[in-house]
């Protein structure tokens, strides 16, 4: 211990500490849905709590607070998490959270400042064409081929899929997927597009291993694209059997797929699916890398969902 | 016949990655079959009940619950292994030792063992260092950050908070403290006495409180306050807290401050506040010329100048019949190349050499020396900075960096002295003088002079006494002070005039 005089300091006063003195994190980006959510309502309970993110149910819906270091997203409040984690063990499964305009509240101790964050939406799509396109597609397969994960549905964004050991959520997935890539294919071609197979979007509907099961990934994944490419009749018409199914997977994934089905996925996402469409392959690259970091194989998922997409839509221009 | 067990875990929230880890480890365990670790979805329990892992119970699973479902060769296999499932699912209760030492995991923790604790010793990953900083910042403890690879950014901000809050950061890249007598880090055994250092470089601290204390006097506080502290960027911010500190400590009767050359405006600043204080000052800024001072300070040019200042004693000096221990050196031999583990070692060292009207290069050169090139003659290096300690320990604490470069210069025709600090105390190498005996056992005859010097104390637990005599015997001549072995192997090449 320092002696003398420095044994009897005054406690210390912080420039951004709380009423009751804990340090207050600030949320530095919270995302679309995430802001409308905060926006509109006062109350909210602890839903999930994982290592590094939290979830709150919000009258039914869900919103994430998390490390920034997660990235940004659609229903992400991305705190800066100046004093580490400790914020997130102050919540408690079930705990009630107050939500004000500035801050969210713990037993009336503002714990999360939201003041002044910004919000996060997806870029707007960058103009693309069937050359951009076919090359950054090739690049993809060339470059993802030896990184795809043998779990999940990974290797779907691959025309040679079947070089893969099968694995039993593949081997349930694949007829689905055909099923949806010949609607999709039938789709880009009709006036008024049709609802598809309902019977493979529930093959698919929570399917696979992890926190957001592969198949919500994949099926998020044609939800994104379908959006972002302007084929939202389409895409109206895939979320049709998705909706009254939601209540089957988990809640975490179901609010991945309500964001999906407005295009609104992880930041990372959008970035690797922009560099597709541009034609960007240096970009491409450097995405992968932050994909194979969503989840253990959810990133991929949705690559391959995206990528479904883009490969049908390729023949049709 | 095989058998199956399920368990079906509500509110159990695990991220993909660890699912899928403990989904694996179970696969691998001996007799397990198959083994699955996924949400209760209609179409997982369809993907369970074809790889025949479900149990009909356990379809009333939803997409709210995580179903654990092992396949084993029979029964005793499949309880074991859902039991060390459930053993990964609940991680916090494995590891517990069931020892009763004080070993807290958090700030928190350690604060509610030892109330009356005022400061923290932090040295975690970079990347963490700052929060965990502030954490202890937050909680009224001044903090030792011992961790590197903290930004500027973060150093200045958290130097403002803590000043704000009436407390001290010591960093980053704080290695050497000695504070109420007590060494943190990379220290000596130094008595407690009346002499207060702030040092923003460790070597430094330890040389001159070693020097200190084996001319009979103590030092009180030594803090260090980080090697960007005096840079403009940073305006001397613990620098001056420091000041402030050790003014206000009874047992600190006179104020030692050592530093690399701060910039123009930070050495004005610094000596405004120093002439503003009442005690008695030494400060020296290895390589810098002596500004104007105010009447309570005294500026060095050395380490060993400022322990003499300080304490008002002079060192042993170096017998002036250096030519009886100073081998006869062949005229071929011309140049001096010395291998440092202490930065501001070698900075003193090279004082010496410009001091003496001798130009010197260096990888880390302080003002007038050269940056090494092929043309350089005398060379001093720091083997302590970036270049050297990337990726592998300090020398300090692993010599094998300087064993390398010191097998190489002993073979060298055209070297006359080889110069070398062996620096000791806590932390440091438990015997750095045998390994430098070793490898000096390797080289011929015919070979440069060795000099060195000893960093520390007989107290410090390699005893100063006995690392000596370790390298007296294995022929390698040892100065009082880094400075003095910087000035005998100059000395040395007098004997081809």
């Amino acid at each position: 211990m320092i002696e003398n005089s420095w044994s009897k300091l005054p406690n210390p006063v912080f420039s951004c500490e709380s009423l009751v003195g804990i340090p207050l994190e600030k949320a530095i980006m919270i995302g679309s849905i995430a802001r409308r959510v905060l926006d509109d309502i006062r109350f909210g309970r602890v839903a999930e709590i994982f290592e590094r993110s939290l979830y709150l149910d919000v009258n039914g819906d869900r919103i994430c607070l998390a490390d920034v270091g997660l990235g940004f997203g659609p229903l992400m409040v991305s705190v800066e998490c100046k004093y580490g984690r400790g914020w997130m063990h102050r919540f408690s499964v079930g705990k009630l959270v107050r939500i004000t305009p500035a801050s969210i509240t713990l037993d009336d101790c503002p714990v999360i400042s939201t003041q002044g964050a910004s919000t996060w939406l997806p870029p707007d799509p960058p103009i693309w064409s069937k050359t951009s396109l076919e090359r950054s597609l090739d690049a993809l397969a060339n470059l993802s081929e030896a990184r795809v994960p043998i779990e999940g549905l990974g290797r779907f964004l691959l025309a040679c899929h079947n070089t893969f050991p099968p694995t039993a959520e593949s081997l349930a997935a694949e007829p689905a997927i055909e099923v949806l890539e010949e609607w999709l294919h039938e789709s880009f071609a009709a006036l008024i597009p049709r609802s598809p197979n309902h019977e493979s979007v529930a093959a698919l509907l929570g399917l696979g291993p992890g926190l957001t099961p592969s198949g919500d990934d994949f099926l998020g994944g044609m939800l994104i694209a379908l959006h972002v490419c302007g084929k939202i009749k389409v895409k109206k018409q895939l979320y049709i059997p998705i909706f009254p199914l939601l209540g089957n997977t988990g809640s975490v994934s179901r609010a991945h797929l309500q964001a999906a089905s407005i295009g609104e996925g992880s930041e990372a996402l959008h970035r690797v699916f922009y560099a597709l469409l541009k034609g960007d392959v240096v970009n491409l690259v450097s995405g992968l890398d932050s994909i194979e970091r969503i989840g253990h194989t959810s990133g991929w998922d949705t690559l391959a969902g995206i990528v479904t997409v883009l490969r049908l839509i390729i023949s049709e221009v | 016949m095989s058998k199956i067990v399920n368990h079906i875990c509500s509110g159990l929230f695990l991220d993909s990655v660890v699912l899928m880890q403990i989904s694996r480890s179970i696969k691998r365990l001996d007799g397990v079959e198959d083994a699955a670790l996924m949400i209760g979805t209609p179409s997982n329990l369809d993907l369970l009940e074809n790889a025949k892992l479900l149990l009909r119970d356990s379809r009333k699973a939803t997409g709210g619950d995580i179903i654990l479902a092992v396949r084993a060769r029979d029964v005793a296999t499949a309880t074991s292994a859902m039991a060390q499932a459930e053993i990964m699912l609940d991680r916090p209760a494995v590891g517990h030792t069931g020892n009763t030492a004080l070993n807290p995991r958090t700030l928190r923790s350690a604060q509610d063992n030892l109330p009356a604790a005022n400061l923290a010793l932090i040295s975690v990953p970079g990347d963490f260092a700052a929060a965990e900083a502030r954490k202890a910042l937050f909680a009224g403890l001044n903090v030792m950050l011992f961790s590197d690879n903290v930004s500027i950014y973060e150093e200045v901000s958290l130097k403002r908070e803590a000043v704000k809050a009436g407390l001290l950061v010591m960093g980053p890249d704080c290695g050497t403290a000695i504070i109420g007598g007590v060494p943190l880090a990379f220290a000596n055994q130094i008595p407690k006495g009346a002499i207060g250092i702030i040092g923003a470089s460790g070597t430094g601290i330890q040389e001159v409180s070693s020097l200190i204390a084996r001319t009979g006097f103590g030092v009180s506080h030594a803090l260090g306050v980080g090697g960007r502290d005096l840079t403009d960027q940073v305006g001397g911010i613990s620098t001056l807290k420091a000041l402030a500190m050790l003014e206000a400590d009874s047992a600190t009767r006179h104020v030692v401050l050592i530093s690399k050359p701060p910039s123009p405006s930070i050495v004005n600043l610094v000596i405004d506040a120093l002439g503003r204080i009442k005690k008695p000052c030494t400060i020296c800024f290895l390589g810098a010329d002596a500004p104007s001072l105010p009447d309570n300070v005294r500026f060095a040019r050395t380490l060993k100048a400022t322990a003499e200042l300080a304490t008002g004693r002079s060192s042993k000096n170096i017998r002036p019949d250096f030519r009886s221990i100073i081998p006869q050196i062949p005229p071929e031999r011309q140049r001096i190349h010395g291998f440092f583990c202490g930065g501001t070692l070698s900075s003193e060292a090279q004082v010496v050499f410009l001091d003496q009207g001798v130009s010197v290069a260096s990888n880390v050169p302080i003002p007038g020396a050269e940056v090494v090139s092929s043309e350089s003659c005398h060379v001093l290096i720091d083997l302590g900075s970036d270049e050297y300690t990337r990726g592998r320990p300090h020398p300090m604490i692993d010599p094998t960096v300087r064993d390398q470069a010191l097998t190489k210069a002993l073979a060298d025709p055209t070297l006359a002295v080889i110069l070398l600090d062996v620096v000791i105390g806590f932390g440091a190498h438990p015997d750095p003088a045998s390994t430098i005996v070793r490898v000096l056992e390797g080289a011929g005859t015919e070979r440069p002079i060795v000099i060195a010097s000893v960093t520390g104390t007989d107290d410090d637990p390699q005893d100063r006494r006995a690392q000596i005599a370790k390298l007296v015997n294995g022929g390698i001549v040892v100065a009082p002070t880094n400075a003095d072995a910087a000035k005998l192997a100059l000395s040395s090449l007098l004997q081809h005039d």
